[in-house]
């Protein structure tokens, strides 16, 4: 039996939301801020409109940054003192990507991504990236979303939430929970490319969680697997039996270098 | 009678045998399999449980038939199970592989509409293995239309006392694009839909699904607004309770998915509005989808097999293989997908000619 690649989760530090309109924007910010909140952690907003209620509660602990504060050039640790009155509680940091892209440049966010990176990684800073889906309309009629996905999906590897799927990546494991068709098969993909841009000879996909699938994302996992494959280099998908009756359907184990495991049991041998 | 193929060149050789009493029917399948038996070729037998009976009877000793039992279930499961076996015997080394077989109709309670879908499209799908298929109607119990559709989807034709061409039989792509509307399930006019949606997205399709199929139907029997079906088969207060629909989580799961692709082929490929309809029964639940586009431009859409690369067909034909009923129809309103989970019935007949 092989181990299950969900014993350990990890902990959610830098979080991005894909928010499907302006609304789930706001649920979504306002959520987040009221954990920061709940944890006693500073919250500092980059861009971010809250809600008044939250402002109102987070009173003093409240700050709103500049862009420069974030930018790779700024030191850190200035901010962290400036920012931090009481060392023993952490720091949320709240950002709304799309606006500081206007307001800057997308290479300014990038660097502002890497930055707040680093801080995850080297203090108790925990942050939320919110990036627009763009209208409803557009959805609807071409299923994409957001321009910069690539973002989104490439810097938060601790955990993205999209309306209907979520995602997170350790090392070379991609776990994937949720439903996936033609809403955010475009998150799904890039998440896939990421995942195999990579040296190492085997990446993982746990679908554990994964309670509908559509035939086009099927078709996304044999498309955007395959350069990687064709490198040479194995796939290995963990699905629970609903998933795996799909996707043995679509002999999709028959397929060079992907690996299609059940429960710990693999049906390449089925 | 006649010994051997009626024709010699290879590939499919697709043959119907319209009989009339058991002694015609064991008059041309007995020879047919014993000839294969006896020139060393695979010989399967995919047929009803009564005229395996017969067959068995009949030859006694059945060394070298292969019996294969309820393997009928969904026309497109079996063009896929029998192309990854007729491959199998193919690489084994055999020249000619001979199969006897009876599809269900509305003669043994299952509907048409598939299995004619699925006689005219083998004549492609089986094209490329050296098969002698032999598919046997009774005509004491097939109805007019279907044997209508047999004469016009088997290129060839078999009795007792001999084998011939067939003069009636039509191209597929023909026949296919041609076919007459499904017939609805009854209870699509017996009682109104207790999902009906507009425009909605995949996303809330699979949850009205999902809603409606975990509600009890002794709810929807106490419900004024839906009267006919639930009430019909209410049981009597004296009797025992009927039993409750064979109804499991993996033909939720396959309606699920058949009704996520098809309101999402709606959407891609169709033209709004779309609308979704879903009826509930105590042993099957039925869907519609339609919109007001054309529907698939192939004609064996969802019945043959498609590749994981090309874009398109893969839901559809995924939807083929779970769902127990599908029908695609075509009109000058739009294009309307039905599918059905569970027990499906044969449908209101819509022909005179169905008093077999």
């Amino acid at each position: 039996m092989l181990p299950t690649l969900r014993d350990q989760p990890a902990a959610p530090r830098h979080q991005g939301l894909l928010a499907a309109s302006a609304g789930h924007r706001r649920t979504g910010m306002s959520t987040w801020a009221r954990a920061a909140l709940d944890r006693s952690e500073k919250l500092l907003t980059l861009c971010a409109p809250i809600d008044t209620d939250i402002a109102s509660r987070a009173g003093s602990a409240l700050t709103a940054l500049t862009p420069e504060e974030l930018h790779t050039a700024a030191r850190p640790a200035e901010l962290l003192q400036r920012a931090r009155p009481d060392r023993d509680h952490g720091l949320g940091i709240l950002v709304w990507a799309d606006a500081v892209i206007s307001a800057t440049s997308r290479d300014t966010h990038e660097e502002i991504e890497t930055t707040l990176a680093r801080l995850c990684r080297d203090h108790r800073v925990s942050v939320l990236c919110v990036y627009d889906r763009g209208g409803e309309r557009r959805r609807k009629r071409d299923g994409a979303g957001s321009e910069h996905l690539d973002l989104a999906v490439g810097r938060h590897l601790d955990g993205l939430q999209e309306q209907r799927l979520a995602l997170h990546r350790t090392g070379d494991s991609l776990y994937v929970d949720g439903e996936i068709d033609m809403s955010n098969l475009d998150v799904f993909a890039t998440a896939l490319r990421a995942l195999t841009d990579t040296p190492s000879p085997t990446v993982h996909i746990d679908m554990g969680g994964v309670t509908f699938l559509a035939a086009a994302g099927v078709r996304t996992l044999i498309r955007d697997t395959a350069p990687y494959r064709d490198r040479g280099a194995d796939v290995e998908i963990y699905a629970t039996p609903h998933i795996t009756r799909i996707l043995q359907l679509i002999d999709i184990h028959r397929l060079p270098r992907l690996h299609l495991i059940c429960r710990g049991v693999s049906t390449n041998t089925i | 009678m006649a010994i051997g193929a009626p024709t010699d060149r290879p590939g499919y050789l697709h043959e119907a045998v319209l009989y009339d009493s058991d002694e015609e029917f064991l008059g041309v399948v007995v020879p047919f399999l014993q000839e294969g038996v006896a020139a060393g070729e695979p010989c399967l037998v995919a047929l009803g449980a009564s005229t395996t009976r017969l067959v068995r009877a009949a030859v006694r000793d059945t060394t070298g038939l292969t019996f294969l039992d309820d393997r009928y279930d969904r026309p497109a499961s079996v063009i896929r199970s029998n192309r990854d076996l007729f491959a199998a015997h193919v690489a084994d080394g055999a020249s000619r592989i001979r199969v006897a077989s009876e599809v269900p109709h509305p003669g043994v309670g299952a509907p048409w509409d598939g299995w004619a879908r699925y006689e005219a499209a083998v004549n492609h799908a089986y094209a490329e293995f050296p098969l002698w298929g032999l598919c046997a109607y009774d005509t004491r119990i097939t109805p007019g239309s279907v044997l209508d559709d047999v004469a016009r989807t088997h290129p060839h034709l078999a009795t007792a006392d001999g084998r011939g061409v067939n003069p009636r039989y039509q191209d597929p792509t023909e026949f296919l694009a041609r076919r007459p509307p499904s017939r609805g399930d009854p209870v699509e006019t017996a009682s109104p839909p207790v999902v009906d949606l507009i425009d909605p997205t995949p996303a809330t399709a699979r949850g009205a699904v999902h809603a409606a199929s975990t509600a009890r139907p002794d709810t929807f029997r106490s419900d004024p607004t839906a009267p006919g079906i639930f009430q019909a088969d209410a049981p009597q207060a004296d009797t025992p309770q009927r039993e409750t629909p064979k109804l499991g989580p993996t033909d939720i799961d396959s309606l699920v998915l058949g009704v996520s692709e098809a309101v999402t082929n709606a959407l891609i490929h169709g033209r709004p509005p779309v609308r979704f309809r879903l009826w509930l029964t105590p042993d099957r639940i039925v869907a519609t989808v339609t919109d007001r586009g054309d529907g698939p431009s192939d004609p064996f859409a969802g019945l043959l097999p498609v590749s994981t690369t090309c874009p398109g067909g893969l839901g559809l034909w995924l939807t083929h293989q779970l769902c127990s009923h599908v029908t695609l129809d075509t009109t000058d309103h739009g294009f309307t997908i039905r599918l059905v989970v569970g027990t499906p019935q044969p449908g209101r007949s819509g022909h005179a000619a169905d008093t077999a």
